[in-house]
């Protein structure tokens, strides 16, 4: 049986990459992507848990949290789609609409 | 239609990628017999201890993988090649969700996250094409990305710190349905019957959106 601890860090290290890549890349898909690796980190933790209490309800919570992700990806990408027809860029240093 | 005739390169590395996949493939079912052994009824059933602890070495061996697929993800120049391992990193979580007895969740992972969610990205991957040209960016605002860094770190250190205080010393025992089917679709359709529903409400609001924003206008549309 697998020591809850080591999951926990095994999830954490998961969650820090994605946000590496949240604040070092510029291209909006692998930023999105790299949130997707801090939602597998999050969802690693509820499964951990779920193992350490012996109980289905953190398993629930991930279930839930993947249908969240493919919401947001669908949304997202949408989005991403839309702002290249009109910008022309996937680079997020560029897109600064909302700043003007 | 520009858009679509756009060539992305291809990458060398793709073969290799697939490859490894494939043996991530086979690698699972032979780990989740392993697992199996290594449930604790096996191990009162055979009165002693199991010499070879199946769920910790594949633990080991896919949280090695899913550590190596998250690296080589953030780092790819090609997006790509970016997704493609991803989606390695997917299969490996799913992996370490074998590990922990989760096998209706690994399913779901290879399913709807490394199959559907990573085909999303695929499209939009070869819809907009290769059109990085500063990568990282490190020399831009080199000043914000080292108190970024800084903070990530702080951050994870009192993460990796928080999480291992708060690990229970020892796992409790599991019964022989945990993380089926049979005991997933008990507490999705008994206790959290109303947050599927909504859930399912989410997805359709955001398909409906996602169509809304991607649809052309009607005088673009004209133009075409």
């Amino acid at each position: 049986m697998v020591p809850t601890g080591y999951v926990l860090v095994l999830a954490a290290v998961l969650f820090l990459l994605g946000l590496v890549g949240v604040v070092l890349r510029r291209n909006v898909i692998i930023v999105m992507m790299s949130v997707e690796l801090m939602l597998n980190g999050v969802n690693m933790t509820l499964i951990g848990f779920a193992r350490a209490r012996g109980e289905m309800f953190g398993q629930a919570f991930s279930f839930m949290i993947i249908a969240l992700a493919a919401a947001e990806a669908a949304v997202g990408l949408a989005i991403l789609v839309a702002i290249f027809r009109t910008r022309r860029t996937v680079n997020v240093d560029e897109i600064s609409l909302m700043r003007h | 239609m520009d858009l679509l005739s756009q060539k992305t390169p291809l990458s060398q590395r793709r073969p290799f990628i697939s490859s490894l996949m494939a043996t991530i493939a086979l690698l699972v079912p032979w780990l989740a017999t392993s697992v199996a052994w290594a449930t604790p009824q096996a191990a009162a059933a055979a009165k002693t201890a199991p010499a070879f602890n199946g769920a910790l070495w594949t633990f080991y061996i896919f949280g090695a993988l899913t550590i190596a697929g998250a690296l080589l993800t953030i780092t790819r120049r090609n997006p790509v090649t970016a997704a493609l391992w991803l989606v390695f990193t997917l299969f490996a979580t799913a992996g370490v969700y074998l590990s922990l007895h989760a096998t209706f969740m690994a399913a779901i992972q290879v399913l709807v996250y490394a199959g559907a969610i990573m085909v999303l990205f695929m499209f939009v991957v070869m819809m907009v094409g290769n059109t990085e040209r500063q990568e990282f960016g490190i020399m831009r605002g080199l000043f914000s990305k080292v108190v970024a860094l800084g903070a990530i770190a702080l951050l994870g250190w009192r993460l990796i710190s928080l999480l291992m205080r708060q690990a229970p010393a020892k796992a409790a025992m599991v019964s022989d349905g945990y993380g089926s089917v049979h005991s997933m679709g008990g507490v999705l359709f008994r206790e959290y019957l109303f947050p599927f529903e909504a859930i399912s409400v989410l997805l359709l609001v955001a398909i409906v959106g996602a169509v809304v924003i991607s649809r052309r206008s009607t005088e673009e549309k004209e133009e075409v």
